[in-house]
């Protein structure tokens, strides 16, 4: 069963990163032009070109999709049974929103996609583990909220009160390991019109992969179920 | 996990390996990978980082 699920999970991860790379393709690569043409001068070698570059997109996102569906699989088999919602297409759902927040959104808050141009070369291994940590907490975070929430549920605490809770205190535990965090790198003078724009698409294309996910690997198994029970 | 559903899967540490091998080569990867192939040119050139350069920066990872 757990290789199923595996299976599924890489299935909707290449299928939505197919998607989301298509998005980034249309609504990212433009900004990305944008931050290369003020860039231009101070830019990394250039071995491969602008078409191929483009092209190389698609695959990382598609990629990038397959590599977390495959990581979502294993994680639904884990978590399903004690799931509350009434239904795989419900979890399904509900666990890429969870991953979309814990794995990427919650670490954006801090520290947010850069354009090309922005980032000091010289520190990007630090950057990087610092950005590998945040990840890692986020998504701590979000699993531990989930369990204290069913903790309380099977307790008996009433809804308004658990999940105010539970909210306030991820909000608590967050703003706290932000706060201690380093600051996220500084894109002084770089054009606030073409940040705002690029993270913007940055946003939705890890919104489509995610929905995307979570809508096909749940319609997998909704089939698979009512297979079983015709 | 493991043991999860009944049996054993031993296959799950190999395709693990795998996921984040795949995850380091499309997001960090900076000629480390291609260096048994092409020595010590792997760093220069860059062709991992170059190639998914456009992805590395939309998909939030840090970059330059």
């Amino acid at each position: 069963m757990l290789g199923t699920y595996l299976g599924r999970g890489v299935a909707a991860g290449l299928l939505a990163g197919l998607a989301a790379g298509v998005f980034a393709y249309f609504f990212g690569e433009p900004h990305v032009d944008r931050a290369l043409a003020l860039e231009s001068g101070n830019a990394f070698n250039q071995v491969v070109d602008r078409p191929t570059q483009r092209l190389g997109l698609v695959v990382a996102v598609a990629l990038y999709g397959a590599s977390v569906g495959a990581v979502f699989g294993l994680t639904f088999a884990s978590l399903r049974e004690r799931m509350a919602a009434p239904d795989d297409w419900s979890r399904s759902l509900r666990l890429s929103a969870a991953l979309f927040a814990g794995l990427f959104f919650l670490p954006f808050l801090k520290y947010p996609a850069d354009p090309p141009g922005t980032g000091d070369p010289s520190d990007i291994g630090f950057r990087t583990v610092v950005y590998l940590v945040t990840v890692a907490v986020c998504a701590g975070a979000v699993f531990v909220a989930w369990n204290v929430a069913r903790t309380l549920r099977e307790g008996g605490t009433g809804t308004p009160a658990r999940q105010a809770l539970v909210g306030a205190g991820l909000v608590a535990v967050l703003a706290a390991f932000f706060f201690a965090m380093p600051p996220a790198t500084s894109p002084a003078g770089f054009p606030g019109d073409v940040l705002w724009d690029f993270r913007m698409s940055a946003v939705g294309t890890q919104a489509v992969l995610w929905a995307g996910i979570g809508a096909v690997f749940g319609a997998l198994c909704e089939r698979t179920n009512r297979k079983g029970t015709a | 996990m493991y043991r999860a559903l009944g049996r054993p899967n031993l296959w799950l540490l190999p395709a693990l390996a795998l996921v984040l091998l795949m995850i380091f080569a499309v997001l960090f990867d900076n000629g480390a990978l291609l260096a048994p192939l092409l020595g010590e040119a792997a760093g220069k050139t860059n062709y991992l980082h170059e190639f998914f350069h456009d992805g590395r920066h939309l998909l939030g990872v840090p970059g330059h």
